[in-house]
């Protein structure tokens, strides 16, 4: 192996982490201390995971907002802090949640979901939720290239009707193939037993491994920081 | 049928609805920008996940779908930094699970009403703009907002700009409804997916 692997309940500690202490208590060192955290556990974890694009990203706007930002004025100024300071503070969300994404798989996260007791009719749809959104940007791609084949477009003289043809035009594929893949889904999960009212086992059991615990400590200990206000 | 649990096939079709009512909201955060359509955001997203919802109610005409519906687009919203939406999502949610229960799940009108009060709940993620008004504008000051970004928020942070928000989140649900209504007759309910 030699590659770290976490345990789904620390993946999802450190979304919630993110999304609810960067926003409670906002310091520019919190978020880069998370930031430079998480690039590593992506680093260790898979190498080609690294999100390169937004970590250069984010240091670009780190950048603007020191040096740019005093210089500007006006309309420009409110439109470029806006995307510099607020869209910034989601990139931990962001890096953690591709973290998520790449590295666990759906009996993973149903696992590690129901350790934390979380009721079975709310794991079911959040784990289908998960799986089927790539699917339906997917579709929408193809979608999109029929609409190019047919040449469909927005005329300007006729706005209106065209936004709402192209609207019907996403909504028709789309709502379709969701009933259809609803059914075959379906079809091979009740197969597969999801309706056992038994206690499950799971193919991948979770449990707390050393990393686990590095982190989890690093995360309290950046949070009494915090507290104590040493940021 | 009306008292049944749901069972495996109902809660697979609510994850399928759900995730493309998510979609819906990721195309509708276009509008995040400026400040002005920051505030509108839950309009346009109302207007263009109405006919999930409507499919999301008639497929499963079971007590629970709407709610788990809710509670999974509140998460949603808690990821993406709008941790207030989720309390609110959950309550808009099990009233509208309740109207939709109480008048047999296949009237269009009392589905409609449903919709529109729930996305009327989800403006509850701007709460912290309204209730807490000053230390919410010192925090993003000091963040590194533009004072003028600041000033455009905080001229908007008023009890009828509030009612404004209401009644245009409540007109594009409305919209949206009757949008998804015309193109469920057209297509899907002559080729018999509904």
């Amino acid at each position: 192996m030699g590659h770290l692997t976490l345990d789904v309940r620390t993946k999802l500690l450190l979304i919630l982490y993110s999304s609810i202490v960067v926003f409670a208590f906002y310091s520019f060192w919190l978020e880069t201390i998370l930031i430079i955290l998480l690039g590593t556990i992506q680093f260790l974890s898979k190498k080609s995971l690294v999100s390169l694009r937004l970590i250069t990203l984010y240091v670009i706007f780190v950048l603007l907002q020191i040096f740019l930002l005093p210089k500007l004025t006006g309309t420009l100024l409110m439109m470029t802090s806006f995307f510099v300071v607020s869209f910034r503070r989601l990139f931990p969300c962001f890096l953690s949640g591709i973290l998520l994404i790449n590295t666990t798989t759906v009996s993973e996260l149903t696992s590690g979901l129901s350790k934390l007791k979380i009721p079975r009719q709310i794991i079911i749809p959040l784990t289908v939720t998960l799986r089927y959104i790539p699917t339906v940007k997917e579709e929408f791609g193809y979608i999109k290239d029929a609409m190019k084949i047919r040449k469909f477009k927005i005329r300007k003289d006729k706005f209106f009707s065209d936004i709402l043809q192209h609207i019907e035009c996403y909504y028709v594929p789309l709502l379709v193939s969701a009933s259809q893949i609803s059914d075959e889904l379906s079809t091979s999960a009740v197969t597969r037993g999801i309706e056992n009212p038994c206690k499950k086992t799971f193919l991948h059991p979770c449990s707390f491994g050393k990393f686990d615990v590095i982190i989890v400590s690093m995360l309290v200990i950046v949070l009494i920081c915090i507290i104590n206000g040493t940021f | 049928m009306n008292n049944a649990k749901l069972n495996g096939k109902d809660l697979i079709t609510t994850g399928i609805y759900t995730a493309l009512y998510i979609v819906a909201l990721f195309v509708a955060s276009v509008a995040n920008v400026t400040p002005f359509t920051f505030m509108f955001y839950p309009a346009v997203a109302s207007l263009l996940g109405a006919v999930f919802f409507i499919m999301l109610a008639t497929k499963i005409q079971k007590v629970g779908a709407i709610i788990i519906w809710g509670i999974i687009v509140g998460l949603l919203y808690m990821v993406l930094g709008m941790g207030m939406t989720l309390p609110f999502a959950i309550v808009g949610a099990i009233i509208a699970q309740i109207i939709i229960t109480k008048t047999g799940y296949t009237n269009f009108k009392m589905t409609t009403l449903a919709y529109i009060i729930v996305s009327v709940f989800f403006i509850g993620g701007y709460a912290q703009l309204f209730v807490t008004t000053e230390s919410y504008l010192a925090e993003s000051v000091n963040r590194g907002l533009s004072q003028e970004f600041v000033d455009g928020l905080a001229s908007y942070a008023t009890v009828p700009f509030l009612i404004i928000m209401i009644v245009v989140s409540a007109v594009f649900a409305l919209l949206g409804c009757l949008l998804a209504k015309k193109i469920l007759k057209k297509h899907l309910v002559k080729a018999g997916v509904l």
